[in-house]
């Protein structure tokens, strides 16, 4: 089998399924994607691994799928992480310039980020991402690189992400149980903003919404840095659910009817409109409201997004959102959810499929691989980083086997 | 019914004192009034009620009742609430006088036993029939008394419930954490007696007192009402110039409000304020605000009153209700017409005491959240539930009883897929639920 360093392999491990993309990095260092595999994922419950037997099965199938296509064994990914544990904020560190001519040097700068870093986490509380925002010196704000600045007081923003211990290792573990590395722990809603904002959406300010199927998970970039992440533990599953038990059939019928019946508003007449299933063997076929359904789906889709746009709204963020907001990920197909998120938000909405990468591009353009793109995307700029910074301070080896649990990500995610 | 008679009452209480006679039925009952007895209330008579000649003897109050002498020849009920029944339906009729020319009638008993538990009912019946105000204090058994007795005990509660105007219930078991564990059993009995002495007390001044911010019965009964409410109270007395300052204290250091860790989830809370002529709005704003601190859901009603009699002194009652966790089945409301119009002993007056109560078991199911639409009726079915009932006098009464004492059930509704995972609670809402329950979005 071909084996190359270059390729890079994001690895989601979503609600409903499972999904693992290999990039290649060809000689000019452009990035393509060459293989991706999936899996139907049954151990996964709102975005956090409940069952490791089956999460590993799953997982198996994915990477095996994807080292097929791409003609390649997986050694490593990055992992993209999700659940209702996982929060974001912002915190600021500061550092005095004490050089007698006062120039900031990169030293000063790696100073100040240590100090933002320095937070009070609980013990049960990992740090998954630290991303640097702007640097103020003196009091002057917006600077986003102050190498070579005059100035006594440095100071810089940070975003935080950060999630429960036992949760991430549950997924982590999975993975090495696999024999394979993880070589990074990367936010989904993070990995998403990247395959799918544009520079001009980040400066402008945008929020992505990433709709799975066990959660929400929503990043808000203003003036092209991270200004807020989150993530609502419900999902495309808790409309199969409501579904299920309001019409009262088995889960997987009701996700079917979802598919293929589903809206997010009620149309004229569909409450005259019926479908009808063919019953479980022994029973007569049953026949389903249409109306009744997207009124049920209508109301759950709704409350979610007054949820994350009233949490939008308590960090102050929802006014910096000039560009408005991108959707994604599988429950984005929902008809009608465009005009439902333009309606509660009150900004422009675009349906986002991943964009700018090469290689099987029509496969690619869907919602769903949003994420596992982005982490290949986030892996990417990590291992530029990583690169850069081993040939300088030549701890590449000791990142690798530490990157784990640093859980450093720079300038560069951001 | 009821409501009609509370306001004729009303009046009455207004227009001057009210008469008031308290009742002890079965043995704890007794012994009830036998300490009401002793703390001697102005312009209230006592009496007895038992089936058992010897407790009756013992007892020190003027008046005594000996039920169905003839029939069980003074040896008690056994412990069957049948018997009790029978045998307060038996006299009923010399029973009914003794209601005569009352206001409000007090009726004590201890239930779970048989004459607490059957006989207390038909004396509250008699005493709404003969037009008096018929409020109970029931107490529940020990915990150790036995399933059987706790079971008799919340039937005859609920019996009691439906045929009078307010009960206030007091549970034995809420003792066993008040005395410390070297007491009698004696004492522990005298305990009891005290608080539910105290309580009628504080009841009696309430009702009695003309307030400057009045407090009635319509008041007493809003705290009451519902089939599942435990009553706690909590009585405190103060004197000297900080009076307002320590009343709160006093209030919340009873150990029978646990601290006043009770309040916490009260919904209702009456609290009657009674002072000498230098009461000031202050004063009773304090109080007040010592309540509302521990009780922040509670709907409070306030009473204020001026007695003369307490010069630099303050006195406070404080009856509260919450529900209950009772089992399962008594949250269960009738529902559905057909059976609200069943003549069953649950939900209709006890017109014939219904045993097969006791092997009731808590075989109900919960009801879903969402009504199913109401059964299609034919003709035939229809005009046979129009048709005037056996009972339509009792039954007419004990229906609109109910529309009192309907509650939402608190059952809890199916999460499926994600029942066993750890939930997504946003604001105090378990968003697993689905969306269209928790909102109560009812589909055509």
């Amino acid at each position: 089998m071909f084996e190359s360093k270059q390729d890079i392999v994001g690895l989601e491990i979503g609600t409903s399924k499972i999904c693992a993309v290999v990039g290649r990095l060809n000689a000019e260092g452009a990035l393509n994607i060459v293989g991706i595999g999936q899996s139907t994922s049954s151990g996964v419950r709102k975005g956090e691994v409940v069952d490791l037997e089956l999460v590993e099965r799953d997982v198996r199938l994915a990477i095996s799928e994807a080292e097929r296509m791409s003609d390649t064994e997986v050694r490593s990914v990055y992992l993209g992480v999700s659940g209702n544990h996982i929060n974001g904020f912002n915190n600021r560190g500061v550092h005095t310039i004490v050089s007698a001519d006062r120039q900031i040097t990169g030293e000063d700068m790696d100073d100040v980020v240590k100090n933002a870093k320095a937070i009070n986490l609980s013990a049960d509380d990992h740090l998954i991402h630290a991303i640097r925002q702007h640097y103020s010196v003196d009091g002057q704000e917006g600077i986003p690189n102050p190498d070579g600045m005059m100035g006594t007081r440095l100071e810089v923003d940070i975003h935080v992400v950060h999630g429960r211990k036992n949760q991430l290792r549950n997924a982590v573990n999975v993975v090495r149980n696999l024999q394979l590395d993880v070589e990074s722990i990367a936010f989904n809603g993070l990995a998403s903003a990247l395959a799918l904002l544009s520079y001009e959406q980040k400066e402008l300010g945008t929020v992505v919404l990433d709709i799975g199927a066990g959660t929400v998970d929503y990043v808000v970039y203003a003036n092209g840095a991270v200004k807020h992440t989150g993530v609502l533990g419900v999902g495309g599953d808790h409309v199969s659910n409501d579904l299920a038990i309001g019409l009262k059939m088995p889960l997987g019928q009701a996700e079917k009817l979802k598919v293929t019946h589903g809206s997010a508003y009620p149309g004229e007449g569909d409450n005259e409109r019926k479908t009808t299933l063919p019953g479980t063997p022994g029973l007569p076929p049953r026949t389903v409201n249409i109306g009744k359904l997207k009124q049920i789906m209508n109301l759950r889709l709704e409350e979610t997004f007054q949820i994350i746009a009233q949490q939008l709204n308590d960090e102050g963020v929802l006014d910096y959102l000039r560009a408005g907001v991108v959707i994604s990920g599988g429950s984005s197909r929902i008809p009608r959810i465009k005009d439902m998120v333009e309606r509660i938000f009150q900004m422009p909405v675009i349906k986002a499929v991943p964009q700018s990468l090469g290689g099987a591009s029509s496969v690619l353009m869907q919602p769903e691989f949003s994420t596992g793109i982005g982490l290949v995307r986030f892996g990417a700029q990590q291992r530029r980083r990583r690169g850069y910074e081993g040939v300088a301070i030549g701890r590449s080896l000791k990142n690798k086997i530490l990157g784990l649990l640093r859980g450093d990500s720079g300038r560069s995610v951001a | 019914m009821s409501f009609d008679n509370q306001e004729n009452s009303k009046e009455k209480l207004g227009a001057g004192r009210a008469k008031m006679r308290v009742f002890g039925v079965g043995g704890a009952g007794c012994n009830i009034v036998d300490s009401l007895a002793r703390i001697g209330l102005t312009g209230v008579e006592f009496y007895a009620v038992n089936t058992d000649a010897c407790a009756l003897e013992e007892c020190n109050v003027p008046n005594k009742v000996l039920l169905a002498s003839r029939v069980r020849r003074g040896l008690g009920a056994g412990g069957e609430p049948e018997l009790g029944w029978a045998a307060a339906e038996k006299d009923s009729a010399e029973l009914k006088k003794l209601f005569e020319g009352i206001d409000v009638a007090v009726i004590s008993a201890g239930l779970g036993g048989g004459t607490g538990t059957g006989a207390a009912p038909v004396l509250a019946r008699l005493a709404k029939e003969s037009g008096a105000l018929a409020l109970c204090i029931a107490v529940l058994p020990f915990d150790c008394e036995g399933a059987r007795r706790q079971r008799q005990a919340i039937m005859g509660l609920q019996q009691l419930k439906l045929v009078s105007d307010g009960v206030i219930c007091l549970k034995n078991q809420r003792l066993v954490s008040v005395v410390d564990e070297n007491t009698t059993l004696a004492a522990t009995f005298d305990v009891s007696n005290k608080w539910i002495a105290e309580c009628a007390y504080g009841v009696w001044r309430l009702l009695t007192r003309n307030g400057l911010m009045n407090v009635d019965f319509g008041d007493l009964y809003t705290v009451l009402q519902g089939r599942n409410t435990e009553s706690f109270f909590s009585f405190a007395e103060t004197h000297g110039p900080n009076r307002a300052e320590e009343i709160g204290e006093r209030l919340l250091k009873n150990p029978l409000v646990e601290n006043g860790g009770l309040f916490n989830d009260a919904e209702h809370a009456l609290v009657s304020i009674a002072g000498g002529q230098g009461m000031t709005l202050l004063e009773v704003r304090r109080t007040v605000e010592s309540i509302q601190a521990v009780a922040p859901n509670a709907n409070i009603k306030v009473g204020a009153a001026i007695d003369k009699d307490l010069s630099d002194g303050l006195e406070v009652t404080v009856i509260a209700s919450r529900r209950s966790a009772a089992p399962a089945n008594e949250n269960a409301t009738p529902q559905t017409q057909e059976e609200m119009d069943k003549p069953d002993g649950f939900y209709s007056a006890p017109e014939s005491f219904d045993p097969e109560l006791l092997s009731r078991q808590t075989t109900n199911r919960p009801r879903p959240r969402v009504l199913p639409p109401p059964p299609e009726l034919s003709e035939d079915r229809l005009n046979e539930f129009a048709q005037p009932k056996q009972h339509s006098r009792l039954l007419g009464r004990s229906q609109k009883q109910r529309t009192h004492q309907g509650q939402l059930p608190l059952e809890i509704v199916s999460k499926g897929r994600f029942e066993k995972s750890e939930p997504t609670i946003f604001r105090g809402e378990d968003l697993d639920l689905p969306t269209y329950i928790r909102k109560g979005a009812l589909f055509n």
